[in-house]
């Protein structure tokens, strides 16, 4: 810990990659995830979001999510710890809803 | 031929199940996709008393690979192809419990308003929207049932399960929405749907729906029979089905989480009002019983605001659109009724022709009071929420209405039966 900062990594959800960071205890789960969407990883973004896409935060070492407006630190993350990014899933059914623009099929969902 | 007897749940029983509860219990099924008919499937042979599935699709022929209620070509003409009718009177003749009653609405499970969470024990969302998601997470909180949510891709799932709240400090009980507080993302934008387009919808097979609708249907027994739970937590879990890879999560609440934290314990009042009279009948109605011009909360935090008028935003157009509808469902179809482009939602009311309202009283728009309560969202049994002219208490506060009313009317309003002819 530097500066009053822990040394944390970040699992990428698809990729067996990590990140490594830096982060105030103070920093929010959104902030982090806000943060891994502007890291770069040899040139590449470290986390894409496609729009409609969320992740969810998981506390490796205690199994407990860490939610959008809650602090590291009141999730109990420790330097050295492990973060997971977990992607959201669906109930992969479409919900009976098309996007159309004159008469031109824009999405399906 | 065999009868049904004593005997039909022996196994259940020497499992923990206990039959007579199940057999008496009632389970919403939000979504009749590949997961939706797993779920009900596994319910329907469980033992569940009553099902009740909702969702508005049509089956297509790529959905037969992963469909156990794909109606055969022979039964298209009696079944139809809407999801919901179809796998309700598919699955009915499978129902285990004694006097089984099947329920479909081939709708939006907003439409259905209050009165399809009558009576539930758990509420199961197996949809891909996350608005409807947002809106069974906040429902089943405000009604105080259990919500199982589960979503898969390829051969990854994901169970989320959220116990009946049984009293605590609620605000510090995760629901749904305190892992996804901004759902607006979904289904709201032509770039998303693109977007989704591009990606060649979501990728799925009949295994991860099967392993997935087990787990949501045990978690829904669970909900039945709490004693067999263990504990209260909301938990994740998390399963690859080919590497068997999983893991468990335990839930927290987030402090400013959007969703419903509280459980409406207010009996209502029941209104002679229905759904089909207007607005303004309905207000005198609500404002008699208060004493006071009444305020009418609209009927839940998630995505109800009246969205009256607003303009197009493709710069082209321009032109003032009229919605008339409730933000939920203009947000399935964000689309210019002028030009037919889709535009993003309005989310402000920066332009001074954009009329939206989280409130209305007899001071509203003479063309809002004329509209009709089906209009501006109220289904038949759904509850209004309402409070006279001098409450100060705010909209969208995490608190439950100072009043409650609902409107007359029964399940045959909302549903049709599944019982295969």
């Amino acid at each position: 810990m530097n500066n009053g900062t822990m040394e944390v990594q970040f699992r990428h959800p698809r990729t067996a990659k990590f990140l490594v960071a830096d982060l105030s205890p103070q920093c929010t789960g959104r902030e982090a995830l806000q943060a891994l969407m502007a890291a770069q990883d040899g040139g590449e973004p470290f986390l894409t979001q496609s729009d409609g896409e969320a992740y969810n935060l998981i506390h490796e070492r205690t199994s407990q999510s860490i939610t959008p407006n809650m602090t590291f630190a009141q999730a109990g993350v420790e330097s050295g710890d492990i973060i997971t990014l977990d992607k959201e899933m669906r109930g992969a059914h479409s919900n009976g809803v098309t996007g159309t623009s004159g008469g031109v099929t824009l999405w399906r969902a | 031929m065999l009868e049904s007897n004593n005997n039909t749940f022996s196994r259940e029983r020497l499992a923990g199940y206990d039959p007579e509860r199940i057999n008496h219990s009632t389970v919403l099924i939000a979504g009749a996709g590949a997961l939706g008919q797993n779920t009900a499937l596994d319910l329907a042979l469980s033992g569940v008393g009553e099902l009740r599935i909702v969702d508005r699709d049509r089956f297509e022929e790529h959905n037969r690979t992963r469909s156990p209620a794909f109606p055969l070509p022979q039964e298209q003409d009696a079944y139809g192809l809407d999801k919901a009718g179809a796998v309700a009177r598919k699955l009915h003749p499978l129902m285990t419990a004694p006097n089984p009653v099947m329920r479909f609405a081939n709708k939006w499970i907003q439409e259905l308003g209050d009165g399809a969470f009558e009576g539930v024990t758990a509420v199961v969302s197996a949809v891909d929207s996350r608005i409807a998601r947002a809106y069974l997470s906040d429902k089943a909180r405000q009604h105080g049932l259990a919500f199982i949510e589960g979503g898969f891709e390829r051969e990854n799932l994901r169970l989320t399960s959220f116990p009946a709240p049984n009293g605590g400090d609620l605000a510090t009980l995760p629901c749904w929405r305190c892992l996804q507080p901004n759902v607006e993302g979904s289904l709201s934008c032509s770039s998303y749907a693109r977007n989704a387009d591009a990606a060649g919808i979501i990728p799925a097979i009949q295994n991860t729906a099967a392993v997935l609708g087990g787990l949501q249907a045990e978690a829904a027994i669970l909900a039945i029979q709490e004693e067999l739970r263990g504990e209260d937590d909301a938990k994740s879990f998390s399963l690859n089905i080919r590497t068997w890879q999983s893991q468990t999560v335990l839930l927290r609440a987030d402090s400013k989480c959007p969703g419903v934290h509280f459980v409406s314990r207010t009996e209502p009042i029941k209104l002679q009002t229905t759904a089909n009279d207007t607005v303004e009948q309905l207000l005198r109605e609500i404002s008699e019983h208060l004493g006071s011009s009444a305020r009418l909360w609209l009927p839940l935090r998630t995505y109800s605001k009246l969205f009256w008028t607003a303009p197009c935003r493709n710069r082209k157009c321009g032109r003032l659109v009229s919605i008339r509808s409730p933000e939920w469902r203009w947000l399935m179809h964000p689309r210019c009724t002028k030009c037919g482009g889709t535009f993003a939602p309005v989310s402000d009311d920066a332009n001074a022709s954009t009329y939206t309202t989280p409130e209305i009283s007899l001071l509203s728009k003479p063309e809002v009071l004329a509209a009709t309560g089906r209009e501006i969202g109220f289904a038949p049994l759904t509850l209004v929420g309402a409070a006279g002219e001098d409450a100060t208490t705010a909209h969208y506060e995490n608190t439950p209405p100072p009043a409650v009313f609902q409107l007359p009317g029964s399940l045959n309003d909302l549903f049709e039966s599944g019982e295969a002819t």
